[in-house]
C-alpha cells in the first residue's frame, strides 16, 4: 500500500533546493531580518553586555509564532550565535541589537525612540509611516512582493553604519516623509 | 461508540491549553531545503507572498491555560499518534485503553467515552451527536498532517459551544503553503508499520493545491494472560486539499476519505455465568468529508469566515452499526470597533441524519433514524482598558439542541500586563454539555448480568430520559505568567469546577421475569445524580540554557470530590492526582537531534492502574538536506504496564508494551 501511494508522486525535483516563487509573508520577513544583519554594521559597544550573541527582538505582539526562530536556528552573525527574544518592557530594548515591532504596536514608536536614544538599536516595523517616524527599517507590500523602506538618518543617529548594497535596493525615505 | 455508557459517569474533559503570548518556542535543528535566507536580498524581494497561506495566528485568547503543541514540538516527540501527542499537554490524562480505544481527559472524569471536551478539527466539531462525545478512533489523522494543536482547558464554551465544558482541543492539519515540494515518511516500530506521502504545487498565480496520504498497520496486542486481545488495526485516510487566493480573502477546498478495520474483543451480556461471553469481533469505520472555508478581511482591519462541511460516515461492529450524514455550516465575523473594542460574533448550524441498525436483544434506540439539528449563535468583546496593558474579554453563547432544549454560556476574563515581563489572568464561566441521543433515545441497551444474593441473575436495562436536566459546570480560573529572562518562563494555572447535574445511571425499576431461567429486569436509567467539584493547579516550565537544548517541565495536580449517591460514582479515583512530566530537546552537534521524554502518572484505583513511570527515547540524524533517520524507544522502563481498565460494553484492556521503532523522513 505504501508502494502505491509513493507511485503516485510523480517526478521528484533533482534539484534539493527546489525554486521558491511563493512563500508566506512572514518567512520572507524573517529571512530578510537576518540579511540585514549582514549589511549592517553595530558599533563594538552593542556586544559588550553579551559577546557573543546577536540579539533579535520582538516587542509586544509576535506576528512571527516559530518562524523567526526556526528561521534563525543554528545561524550566526559575524561568527555571533543569533538569538530570539520576545521582550514587552521598553528598558530591555537597549539590550538588543535589532528590535521588529508588529503592526498593532506601531503607536508605541515615539516612545520607544525616546527610551533608546542614540542606543545602538536597528528598529524594523512593518507599518505605515514607521521609517518617516524614525524607525530605520520599514516592510512594506508593493504588488505581493515584500519590499522596505530606510531612513538612513535613522540609522546614523542610533550610530549604525548600512552598506550601501542594502541602500541601492530600499526605498529612501527622509524625516519629512519625502519616500 | 454509542452504548448504554453514554449516561454512566464518565466524563472526558479535552482542554487544551495554547501556550501565551511569547513563550520561547527555541527548536534548533539543521537548515531546511526551502530555507529562505539562502537566498540573496533581490531574490527575497521577488518572492510573491502566497495569499492562500494562513498567518501563524494564536487561536486562543491568552487569557486562559492555553498550550500549543507546534510542528516541531509534535516532530521532536517521536510519537505518531494523535492521541500519544496530547500527552505532551500539561495537565491532560491521556491512557490508551487498546490499539483503538483511549481515555482522554483533563482536569478530571476520565473515560474511555469522553464526552466533555470539545475536539475541533480546523474550525469544525469532531463531536458526536449520537452519542454526544469524541471517538478518538473516529479521527483519523495521521500525525504527520497536523501543524499544530492548540488546547485550552477550562470551559470554552462561550466561543466553542457546548460540551467544552472542561475544555477545547483543536488540531489544526497542514495547509498547501504556496511552495513546491513534498514529503515522505516511513516508520516501523513493534508490530507497527505507518508511512505518509504528500506533495504540493501552485497553478496559476494565486492558487496552491495539495494532495495527502497516509497508511499504518498495527498488529494485535497480547492481553495479560498471554492471549491475543484480537485488536489488529489497519488504517488508509487520503486528502486533497485546494486553495486560492482571492481579491481580499481566501478559500480552500479539502477532501478527504478515510477507512479503519480493526479488530476488537466485545463481551456480550448473558443470563448464565459466567454472564458475558467475549466474542470476536470486528470495528469497519469508513468517512467521506469535505470543508470549504471562505475568509475575507477587510481594509478596516476587520474579518470575516465561512465555514461548509459534509460528511458520510459509517460504523460497523457486533453491537453498533450506524450511518451519519453531517452538515455544518459555521460563520464567524471579527469586527474592530474603535480603538478598545474587537468584536467577534458567528453562528453555527449542524445537522446530523443518522441511522441506526437495531438489535432487539442487546442495543436499540427509538427511533432508530432520526435528523438532530443544532444551532447556536456567540458573541464577544474584548476591551482594551487603561493603558492598554489589560484586557477584559466578555462573550456567551447561546445554544440550541432540539435534545436539550436551549443553553447559555457566558464567560468573563481578564488578563493585565503586570509589567517586567510577568502577566496575569482569571476568568470566570458557566459551561454545558448537551446530552445526545445516546442519553435521550436508548429504547433497551442490556449493559450486562449480575447476580442477585439469592443467586437469581439480574439484567441490567439501559433506557433513554428525556427529561435530563442538562450538566452544567462554573468555573473559576487564575493564571500568571512570567519570562524572567536568560531562555526561562513559567506558567501557572489554577482552577475551581462546580459541576451540577452530574448524569448517571440510576435504578429505575426491577421486574421478575422468565425464560428458560428465571431471572430479574433491573431498569437503568440516566438521572441527574448530584455535583461534582474538582480543583487543581498546573504548571508547565521552559528553560533554554542555548539555542541548541530546550528543557521544559509540567506537573498538575487535581483534587476532585463528588457527592453522588454511593456505587454511582465512577469518577472518583479514574483520574490521577499527580501528573508530571520532563522533556529534554536538544541538538548537540550540527546534524543530530536527541530528545528524552519523561512522564509520571498517578494511580487510578478505580480503574486498577497503578503509578506509571514512562520514558520514552528519540534520536534523529541528518543524512542529507531533508532526509533524516529516526531512532525512537518508547515505554523504556516497563516491559509492559496498563494505562486504564477495561470499558463495561466490549473494550478490553491491554498492556501498552516497550517498543522501539526506526523511521525515514523526507522532504524535498
Amino acid at each position: 500500500m505504501i508502494w502505491a501511494l509513493l507511485a503516485l508522486l510523480g517526478p521528484v525535483q533533482a534539484d534539493m533546493a527546489s525554486p521558491v516563487s511563493f512563500a508566506e509573508e512572514y518567512r520572507i520577513k524573517a529571512a530578510f531580518l537576518f540579511k540585514f544583519t549582514k549589511f549592517v554594521e553595530w558599533p563594538r559597544e552593542a556586544y559588550q553586555a553579551e559577546p557573543g550573541r546577536h540579539v533579535f527582538c520582538i516587542y509586544g505582539t509576535d506576528p512571527f509564532g516559530p518562524v523567526l526562530d526556526q528561521t534563525l536556528a543554528g545561524k550566526q552573525v559575524e561568527g555571533r550565535a543569533a538569538v530570539v527574544r520576545r521582550v514587552r518592557e521598553t528598558e530591555e530594548l537597549r539590550h538588543c541589537h535589532l528590535v521588529f515591532l508588529a503592526a498593532p504596536e506601531e503607536a508605541l514608536l515615539p516612545e520607544i525612540l525616546a527610551g533608546l536614544g542614540d542606543a545602538p538599536v536597528l528598529l524594523v516595523g512593518e507599518s505605515p509611516g514607521f521609517a518617516r517616524q524614525g524607525g530605520a527599517i520599514n516592510f512594506v507590500l508593493r504588488q505581493g512582493h515584500v519590499r522596505f523602506e530606510i531612513n538612513p538618518r535613522a540609522a546614523t543617529h542610533a550610530r549604525l553604519k548600512i552598506d550601501v548594497q542594502l541602500l541601492d535596493l530600499a526605498e529612501i525615505v527622509g524625516p519629512k516623509g519625502m519616500g | 461508540m454509542m452504548r448504554a455508557k453514554a449516561w454512566r459517569c464518565g466524563c472526558t474533559a479535552l482542554a487544551l491549553v495554547a501556550a501565551c503570548a511569547g513563550a520561547a518556542w527555541g527548536s534548533a535543528g539543521p537548515p531546511r531545503a526551502t530555507d529562505l535566507t539562502e537566498l540573496s536580498l533581490e531574490e527575497l524581494m521577488g518572492l510573491q507572498v502566497t495569499s492562500v497561506s494562513r498567518r501563524e495566528e494564536r487561536l486562543f485568547d491568552a487569557a486562559g491555560a492555553v498550550f500549543v503543541l507546534t510542528r516541531e514540538d509534535l516532530r521532536r516527540s517521536g510519537v505518531h499518534s494523535l492521541p500519544e501527542a496530547l500527552r505532551l499537554v500539561p495537565g491532560m490524562h491521556v491512557a490508551q485503553v487498546n490499539n483503538s480505544q483511549w481515555a482522554i481527559s483533563t482536569r478530571g472524569f476520565s473515560d474511555r467515552f469522553a464526552h466533555k471536551v470539545l475536539v475541533l478539527v480546523d474550525g469544525r466539531s469532531a463531536y458526536s451527536d449520537l452519542f454526544s462525545g469524541v471517538l478518538w478512533e473516529d479521527l483519523e489523522i495521521p500525525l504527520a498532517e497536523v501543524e499544530s494543536i492548540e488546547v485550552m482547558r477550562g470551559p470554552g464554551s462561550a466561543l466553542w459551544g457546548a460540551n467544552a465544558v472542561n475544555g477545547v482541543i483543536s488540531i489544526v492539519t497542514r495547509r498547501p503553503r504556496g511552495e513546491t515540494g513534498g514529503t515522505v515518511e516511513l516508520g516501523v516500530e513493534n508490530g507497527e508499520r505507518r508511512g505518509t506521502v504528500s506533495r504540493e504545487g501552485t497553478w496559476g498565480e494565486r492558487s496552491a493545491w495539495r494532495f495527502w496520504g497516509g497508511t499504518g498497520q498495527v498488529d494485535a496486542q497480547a492481553e495479560a494472560g498471554g492471549d491475543s486481545a484480537h485488536d489488529g488495526r489497519r488504517a488508509s485516510c487520503l486528502g486533497l486539499q485546494l486553495g486560492r487566493g482571492l481579491a481580499q480573502g481566501d478559500l480552500s477546498i479539502d477532501l478527504g476519505v478515510r477507512r479503519t478495520d480493526a479488530g476488537q474483543t466485545t463481551v456480550l451480556p448473558a443470563l448464565t455465568p459466567p454472564y458475558g461471553t467475549p466474542v470476536e469481533d470486528s470495528l469497519s469505520l469508513s468517512g467521506v468529508s469535505s470543508l470549504v472555508r471562505w475568509t475575507r478581511r477587510r481594509p478596516s482591519g476587520g474579518s470575516a469566515q465561512l465555514l461548509v462541511f459534509a460528511e458520510q460516515s459509517h460504523r460497523e461492529e457486533r453491537l453498533a452499526t450506524y450511518t451519519v450524514n453531517a452538515l455544518d455550516v459555521d460563520f464567524q465575523s471579527f469586527v474592530p470597533l474603535g480603538p478598545r473594542h474587537d468584536l467577534l460574533w458567528g453562528g453555527e448550524i449542524r445537522r446530523q441524519a443518522d441511522d441506526f441498525r437495531n438489535d432487539p436483544v442487546y442495543l436499540s434506540l427509538a427511533p432508530a433514524r432520526r435528523t438532530v439539528e443544532l444551532w447556536n449563535l456567540f458573541v464577544q468583546d474584548q476591551v482594551t482598558l487603561a493603558g492598554g496593558r489589560s484586557h477584559l474579554t466578555l462573550g456567551s453563547k447561546a445554544e440550541h439542541s432540539e435534545i436539550s432544549g436551549w443553553s447559555l454560556m457566558p464567560s468573563a476574563r481578564l488578563q493585565v500586563e503586570l509589567g517586567g515581563a510577568q502577566s496575569g489572568w482569571a476568568s470566570v464561566s458557566r459551561s454545558a454539555r448537551t446530552a445526545g441521543r445516546a442519553e435521550a433515545d436508548v429504547d433497551g441497551a442490556w449493559l450486562g448480568t449480575v447476580p442477585a444474593p439469592d443467586g437469581v441473575p439480574v439484567r441490567l436495562i439501559g433506557t433513554g430520559s428525556r427529561d435530563l436536566d442538562t450538566e452544567e459546570v462554573v468555573a473559576w480560573e487564575l493564571g500568571y505568567r512570567v519570562q524572567p529572562g536568560a531562555g526561562l518562563s513559567l506558567d501557572l494555572a489554577a482552577f475551581h469546577h462546580e459541576y451540577e447535574h452530574v448524569l448517571a445511571s440510576c435504578s429505575a425499576g426491577l421486574t421478575p421475569e422468565t425464560d428458560t431461567v428465571p431471572y430479574r429486569t433491573q431498569l437503568v436509567q440516566g438521572c441527574n445524580a448530584g455535583t461534582a467539584r474538582a480543583a487543581g493547579v498546573e504548571t508547565s516550565l521552559v528553560w533554554s540554557p542555548s539555542a541548541r537544548w530546550r528543557w521544559s517541565a509540567a506537573y498538575s495536580y487535581l483534587g476532585f470530590t463528588t457527592h453522588l449517591p454511593a456505587g454511582l460514582d465512577a469518577w472518583t479515583g479514574s483520574s490521577p492526582r499527580h501528573m508530571a512530566q520532563l522533556r529534554l530537546q536538544g541538538d548537540p552537534r550540527p546534524g543530530w537531534e536527541t530528545d528524552l521524554a519523561l512522564f509520571y502518572t498517578d494511580s487510578l484505583p478505580h480503574q486498577d492502574v497503578p503509578a506509571v513511570l514512562r520514558l520514552d527515547l528519540r534520536l534523529e540524524r541528518t543524512l542529507r538536506t531533508g532526509l533524516g533517520l529516526e531512532i525512537v524507544g518508547r515505554n523504556l522502563l516497563d516491559d509492559r504496564h496498563r494505562e486504564f481498565g477495561s470499558s463495561q460494553l466490549g473494550g478490553i484492556a491491554t498492556e501498552v508494551r516497550r517498543s522501539a521503532g526506526i523511521a525515514l523522513h523526507w522532504r524535498y
